[in-house]
């Protein structure tokens, strides 16, 4: 079994030689005084095409057609030199005619946002396990309303059985908008704690005007406070994790309708070859 | 202050075999051979024959053609003919569909493509017109309220296989029993019989106090089984048949730790490590003298060495694997050398390295150390015997970077090590392992088991965690399969094709005798519902149908396991925890 540091090479590797290639031939064809930016537009279509297929392996699961994971690589390295095709394809210049420049535009949406895709799974994968439990990212409002309810519970006791409305007053006016769904996302996303040290604080500070026994009551407010902390962590990871799918995808195929439009435009007004 | 609750100290007969056997069934069992010819004296007062007939047997009366035992089950009882005669169907078999298996086929590629629109739209739904036994097969509640898979053609079946007839006073079953190893053969009741139920515990203590009983036992095994064990030893392998057969003639029995090793596992979650590992039968200590060469027959043990005040765990072993030939080999070189013209005279035996403790239930063959010096390392070459006798290296220099590292360290870190012994992992031959520093939490893997198993995944993204890894709860389709021990109908059964640990929806009686037993919890028992999505309810209870569902590996998708076909991101691996070459490789990608 190779490691991933020596797949990395061998993929990257392939990748320079299909461009060095590329540009090779490319250069052989402007020199040969040949259009090369048919076959190149061609050449992209093609390849975006064929990463589009890695969304209908993933559909496909029962299919014996090879692992997603080997579809996965080959979605990202043939990505690569999919941009360095593009670059060719439009000579290293910004594109002059309107839909050029939006196509171009959608491209670099794609391309963008699945470099993105791949920084974040590998980040975010590795900052879950560091800091929070297993928990399915669409039962995190459920596990925060069991949070928020014995939260609240611990108040309404805590004013009851000692007579003192600080911790109840400090709920109403910090804690039961914190409770009421995920917050902070901003913040987790940049490994930012900065939300919890404030309440700590916050917490550590109204603790000089507790009793015995209602400090009893902060601490285990403050258990649920963490806990709540990891939980928003996770929920805006897990989020993130999914949503960034919402921009790679769509925008995807609004690059193909427009790709094809631009084919259609170019065979109907390009002249002669 | 909270009232202390009380209750009577568990003992072992509190839950007898069956309710049903009165002091005249005892009586009457105690006077039929071999129990009438038994000293009763040989039993303690607190474990008397009697009490054992008791409780640790009952009456099973089969009807004609009713399947006894089936072959390749686990067993865990044994049987003896009280009247009726039975039928041992010899090699070849009955064919899996007549013992009430599924015959599992590949989809083709179109039906696994159509499972995308041909799925139900509720999960587990049961195609009740493919609910029943097997081909030529039926099942029935016997006379004492055990369900029972029957075959309806009886002569037929008696006229297409060769049997072997069993009469009152034989016994059968004794070796898969006490052995935890499949049943060799399948047995059919031939018209009418009546059988002594023995479960293990009872076979074990007679065992133990009847010397009779133990030797015919003993001499079973040793025709049937024991030389083609010894042929399997890789050290063994180029021995006459004469010489295997002297190394079986001294070769010693020995049993360690609990048969029902699961209900004690679970019971100890939670302990202390030092609890368990006190828990767990040492078989041979480190610094002992090398007495025997120990083959595992059958479950696991834990290899481990002393580092300071604690036990580091350096490998684990399991069925064929062998242990203290190194040490047998040192001696014996040592020896030779010692006693040669050049010899120094001075003694330097080499202790046990490493300690051996029983995981669970092992079984061990113990060939003396004097059998093995005369017979076998006389007949090793110079290459040979440099291979057998690598010493385990003491874990406090391998920390220190030794260079006779065993390999095993160096690719499996100590804490992962531990982590798979302490939570009995290693008994996966299929464990569901996740890189969770690779997983991004999409849940194509669950997706992908759903759409191949009636819209409802067969496992749970969520398990124990060590480090960046996790084992999720997933049929682990393990070794030693303790969930198929017990099934009433055989619904559970190993695959014929590759050992893959299945269960046969048409015969699962839902009785959960299964997802009880499994010590990490990956059966799970659902309700089943019609195509329109309503729950299938009992017609006299009106309770509901449940039947049991675990991870199949996917037997009939054409790929293998969609789980980890399905994760993009090579964080899921269906590991065989025997491979610790492939474990080590993946966990150090």
């Amino acid at each position: 079994m190779i490691t991933f540091a020596i797949r990395r090479w061998i993929s990257g590797f392939i990748v320079l030689l299909a461009a060095a290639g590329l540009l090779a031939w490319h250069t052989a064809h402007n020199v040969a005084l040949y259009q090369p930016v048919f076959l190149t537009g061609w050449l992209l279509l093609t390849v975006v095409l064929l990463l589009t297929l890695y969304n209908g392996r993933k559909k496909l699961s029962m299919v014996p057609m090879g692992s997603a994971a080997a579809w996965l690589q080959l979605h990202i390295y043939l990505g690569l030199l999919a941009v360095f095709i593009f670059a060719l394809h439009i000579d290293w210049t910004l594109p002059s005619g309107i839909l050029e420049r939006i196509l171009a535009l959608f491209f670099v949406v794609v391309a963008g946002s699945g470099v993105a895709g791949i920084y974040i799974s590998r980040s975010y994968a590795r900052m879950l396990t560091r800091r929070t439990e297993e928990v399915v990212l669409e039962r995190i409002p459920q596990f925060i309303a069991e949070l928020r309810a014995q939260a609240e519970d611990l108040v309404l006791k805590s004013a009851a059985e000692t007579g003192s409305s600080t911790i109840a007053d400090f709920y109403g006016s910090r804690l039961s908008s914190y409770f009421a769904a995920p917050r902070n996302f901003r913040l987790h996303l940049r490994g930012s704690r900065r939300a919890s040290f404030t309440l700590m604080t916050d917490m550590d500070a109204m603790a000089r005007y507790l009793n015995d026994q209602e400090t009893v009551y902060l601490e285990k407010l403050r258990l649920l406070v963490e806990r709540k902390d990891r939980l928003d962590y996770a929920h805006a990871l897990q989020s993130t994790l999914k949503a960034w799918l919402f921009v790679h995808l769509p925008a995807t195929y609004g690059l193909i309708l427009l790709a094809l439009l631009h084919l259609v435009l170019v065979y109907s007004f390009s002249g002669p070859r | 202050m909270a009232e202390v609750v009380t209750i009577p100290r568990p003992r072992r007969w509190d839950t007898p075999f069956s309710d049903e056997m009165d002091s005249i069934d005892v009586e009457r069992i105690l006077a039929l051979d071999p129990f009438r010819e038994m000293d009763r004296d040989r039993f303690p007062d607190s474990l008397p024959l009697a009490g054992i007939i008791s409780n640790d047997t009952r009456i099973v009366y089969c009807q004609d053609g009713d399947i006894v035992v089936r072959e390749g089950d686990y067993g865990n009882s044994a049987f003896l003919v009280i009247t009726g005669q039975v039928r041992v169907v010899l090699q070849p078999g009955l064919s899996e569909a007549m013992l009430g298996r599924a015959h599992s086929q590949k989809k083709s590629l179109m039906q696994a493509v159509a499972q995308l629109w041909r799925n139900a739209s509720y999960p587990e739904v049961w195609d009740s017109h493919t609910a029943g036994a097997g081909e030529g097969t039926a099942s029935r509640a016997g006379v004492d309220q055990q369900a029972r898979v029957f075959i309806q053609d009886v002569p037929r079946v008696l006229d297409e296989h060769r049997t072997a007839t069993l009469v009152a006073g034989d016994m059968f079953g004794e070796i898969a029993a006490l052995g935890r190893t499949q049943r060799t053969a399948s047995v059919i009741s031939d018209g009418p019989s009546e059988l002594l139920e023995i479960r293990w515990q009872g076979l074990r203590d007679i065992r133990r106090r009847v010397d009779e009983f133990r030797k015919h036992v003993d001499r079973l095994y040793r025709e049937r089984s024991l030389v083609s064990h010894l042929r399997a030893t890789p050290m063994f392998q180029h021995l006459d048949e004469a010489a295997i057969n002297r190394i079986a003639e001294g070769t010693l029995f020995e049993t360690y730790g609990d048969f029902d090793w699961h209900t004690q596992y679970k019971r100890d979650q939670g302990q202390s490590f030092n609890h368990r590992l006190a828990g767990e039968p040492v078989i041979v200590a480190e610094g002992h003298y090398p007495d025997g060469l120990l083959l595992v027959r059958a479950g696991f043990a834990r290899v481990s060495q002393v580092v300071n005040n604690g036990d580091r765990t350096i490998r684990y072993i399991g069925r064929g694997a062998v242990h203290g030939m190194a040490e047998i080999v040192h001696n014996w070189s040592d020896h030779a050398s010692k006693a040669g013209p050049d010899g120094d005279g001075e003694d330097r035996t080499t202790t046990m390295q490493a300690t051996l403790r029983a995981l669970g239930y092992v079984d061990i063959l113990r060939v003396p150390t004097a059998v093995i010096e005369a017979l076998v390392l006389p007949t090793l070459s110079g290459e040979e015997l440099a291979e057998y006798g690598q010493l385990d290296e003491p874990q406090d220099k391998a920390d220190a970077g030794g260079d006779n590292d065993p390999g095993v360290n160096r690719l499996i870190e100590p804490g992962m090590l531990e982590f798979l012994v302490e939570h009995r992992y290693i008994n996966g031959t299929s464990t569901m392992l996740m890189d969770l520093d690779r997983c991004v939490r999409c849940d194509d893997c669950v997706v992908a088991c759903a759409r191949a198993h009636d819209s409802n995944p067969r496992f749970n993204r969520h398990g124990r965690r060590h480090d960046h890894y996790m084992v999720a709860n997933a049929c682990m389709h393990c070794m030693d399969p303790v969930c198929m021990i017990g099934c009433p109908t055989g619904a559970i059964h190993r695959s014929s094709s590759a050992g893959q640990v299945l269960i046969n929806d048409a015969t699962c009686i839902g009785c959960a005798t299964c997802a009880n037993s499994c010590p990490y919890d990956n059966i799970r028992m659902v309700e089943v519902r019609d195509r329109n999505g309503a729950f299938v309810r009992d017609s006299v209870t009106s309770a509901p149908i449940v039947k049991a569902t675990k991870c199949d590996l996917c037997i009939d998708q054409p790929g293998g396991p969609a789980c980890q076909r399905a994760c993009p991101h090579d964080a899921l691996k269906r590991v065989d925890m025997q491979n610790l070459t492939d474990l080590g490789r993946w966990l150090n990608r």
